[in-house]
């Protein structure tokens, strides 16, 4: 009874890693590639022709949510797949709000 | 050569299979449609070709473009746009910027169809730049495959946000097919003979797919980067770096000079800028726009297709009044730049114009190869799961999209060419498409496998082998015509109709030839009825 119930507890644990995988996979990888596409030109060089900080952040989206969409999904470690997920959203989200609250962007 | 661990490499396969399966239909349209759309040139002149396809630009058109400027309004002389419709007629679209309701940036004008070789005006609309584009009588059918392709015929941002999405998919099915390979070298050469139906599926699926692999990710990539650049991508970033100021973003991207229209003045002589143009590019240009026309710093901007060997397409810059040339200016900004180089290889490499005919043949045969991969991967996932009633429902779907398509398709240039110099042939391109498309829906529906996969084979040979005969009776040159005008185009997809409608007609004689003989019934699992 006890090898059954602790049976059932690890099987919903695993059912509840797989679903908490599956929101890091889909919309929080589409969020953090949203926000690192609208805070790149916020860093990324201008370049000569002055437009590089426009142009590069739309390029490098699709590799970007590919990127973090398969790092979510294969990562056997599920806390650094939070971790890295929540770390670059919160970073590209506060330049954003910088830039917007009208602080200067270091 | 990818060597993951056991469970690595279940997600893997897992992440291709189901990227496929979710999102596959829609992305055999998205594909099929963009490798018809490859050819969206030679479609225009093989659904409009009715004589000589002479250049435009190689006619005088500096008088032309002078006597039509003095037959519009003063206020669309702010700058006119010279462009080549799908008729090969010259179009001057005489307009200005102003902002719609909706708070987007749009230009309004007059635009003036006109016969190159005699200056007559064959047609003259006014409206907004993306309506008058709409109403195009002679571009309907090449329209309305790239429209399909672009956006699944749903209104914007929608149907870019989808096909965005889409590209992603098969982005992601490209990385993971690429890494669940074992033995991705031997695995290109194995083709193994026998009767086990899903082996010999399954290793024509993944020869075609690792071969194409390049491709297919070049595709998905690039596509992924159009339907979101226009769709959110740019009007968020203007949002971020310019606070909102979509008018300053377009400048910089675009790299518009902006100059203050001068005193009015004669514009130059157009013919010796095209000239000049010509003889710096190699080419004649494929559009020609001038600001401030009729004013002082007027600037007429000339482009071009990539000049033999290079992938990026070429813009130069002149004064207008002088005609003197001033620069040649990268695609974004005004000057060359990092960014500009990418987006402009970008461009090429997804629409295959930058080696002529060649570069399009091969890809619309490596679109082939996608479309194929696409539909296969999908017949081997519903075929090892044929078993359950669910998948079965799925397959059922499949089997209404796979042969719908194509056919609806061919529907619709069918009704193009019924309508063909009307105004009803707006409205009958597309509708002749939603028509077949219900039509075999409900064959489907109603008919089982065999009778329907049969049903469809003949039908789409017939379709496309009376394609060229339909376009003949609606006006079309015929092949000696064609020929006599330079129209290769007209004989060189007529050929390939055919020939695709007689190897439809093989399948159709085989698909009831081989049920006859082994008198299998719908009610059995695929995996024992032969492929």
């Amino acid at each position: 009874m006890a090898a059954a119930q602790a049976g059932g507890g690890a099987s919903l644990a695993s059912w509840g890693r797989a679903c908490l995988r599956a929101v890091f996979a889909g919309p929080i990888a589409l969020i953090v590639s949203i926000l690192i596409l609208l805070a790149m030109p916020l860093w990324f060089p201008v370049g000569i022709g002055g437009i590089d900080h426009l142009v590069m952040p739309v390029v490098t989206f699709p590799l970007t949510w590919a990127v973090l969409f398969f790092h979510a999904c294969l990562d056997r470690r599920l806390l650094r797949v939070v971790l890295v997920s929540l770390i670059l959203g919160a970073v590209n989200f506060a330049l954003i709000v910088e830039k917007f609250s009208g602080a200067p962007a270091s | 050569m990818f060597s993951w661990p056991q469970r690595e490499t279940k997600v893997l396969v897992a992440i291709h299979g189901w990227s496929g399966v979710i999102l596959g239909l829609l992305l055999y349209a998205v594909v099929l449609t963009g490798t018809i759309a490859v050819l969206d040139r030679e479609i225009g002149r093989w659904s409009t070709g009715q004589g000589p396809t002479a250049n435009p630009f190689d006619q005088p058109i500096s008088e032309v473009v002078e006597k039509l400027s003095k037959k519009v309004g003063r206020a669309y002389r702010e700058d006119v746009s010279l462009s080549i419709n799908a008729a090969g007629n010259l179009v001057a679209f005489f307009h200005k910027h102003i902002r719609r309701v909706d708070g987007r940036l749009s230009d309004r004008g007059m635009a003036f169809e006109v016969d190159p070789a005699t200056g007559e005006i064959l047609n003259r609309r006014e409206g907004f730049f993306v309506e008058l584009r709409k109403e195009d009588r002679s571009s309907a059918l090449s329209r309305f495959f790239i429209d399909t392709h672009v956006r699944l015929y749903l209104p914007h941002p929608w149907g870019l946000l989808l096909t965005g999405v889409l590209g992603f998919a098969m982005l992601v099915a490209s990385i993971s097919g690429l890494f669940m390979h074992r033995h991705l070298v031997t695995d290109i050469f194995t083709l193994r003979s026998g009767r086990n139906f899903l082996l010999n599926a399954r290793d024509r699926h993944t020869v075609a797919a690792t071969w194409g692999l390049p491709f297919s990710f070049l595709l998905a990539f690039t596509g992924t980067f159009f339907s979101f650049a226009g769709s959110f991508a740019l009007p968020a970033l203007a949002m971020v770096a310019f606070g909102g100021n979509q008018m300053e973003a377009i400048k910089v991207l675009f790299g518009t000079e902006q100059l203050r229209p001068g005193p009015r003045i004669k514009t130059g002589d157009l013919d010796r800028i095209i000239a000049d143009a010509r003889a710096r590019t190699g080419s004649p240009p494929r559009s020609m726009s001038i600001e401030h026309y009729g004013r002082q710093n007027v600037r007429v901007t000339t482009e071009h297709v990539p000049a033999a060997g290079e992938l990026q397409s070429q813009t130069l810059i002149y004064e207008g009044v002088s005609g003197e040339y001033l620069r040649h200016k990268p695609g974004l900004g005004t000057t060359p730049s990092f960014g500009s180089a990418v987006v402009s290889v970008i461009a090429s490499l997804h629409f295959g114009n930058f080696a002529g005919i060649v570069s399009k043949a091969v890809w619309v045969a490596l679109g082939v190869a996608s479309t194929y991969v696409i539909l296969s991967g999908l017949q081997l996932w519903l075929r090892r799961r044929d078993e359950s009633p669910g998948w079965r429902a799925y397959e059922k779907l499949f089997d209404i999209v796979a042969f719908g398509l194509p056919l609806s398709l061919a529907a619709s240039a069918i009704g193009f060419f019924m309508f063909f110099g009307t105004e009803h042939v707006i409205f009958w391109t597309p509708g002749a498409f939603a028509v077949s498309a219900i039509a075999i829906t409900l064959l489907g529906l109603l008919l089982d496998q065999r009778q329907f996969a049969g049903t469809m084979w003949a039908s789409l040979t017939l379709a496309l082998l009376s394609l060229p005969v339909v376009r003949m009776a609606a006006g079309g040159s015929n092949w000696w015509q064609a020929l006599m005008d330079g129209q290769t185009s007209v004989v060189g997809i007529d050929l390939l109709l055919t020939v695709i409608g007689c190897l439809a007609a093989l399948k159709a004689y085989r698909q009831f030839n081989t049920a006859s003989r082994l008198g299998y019934s719908a009610s059995e699992p695929l995996t024992k009825r032969p492929m």
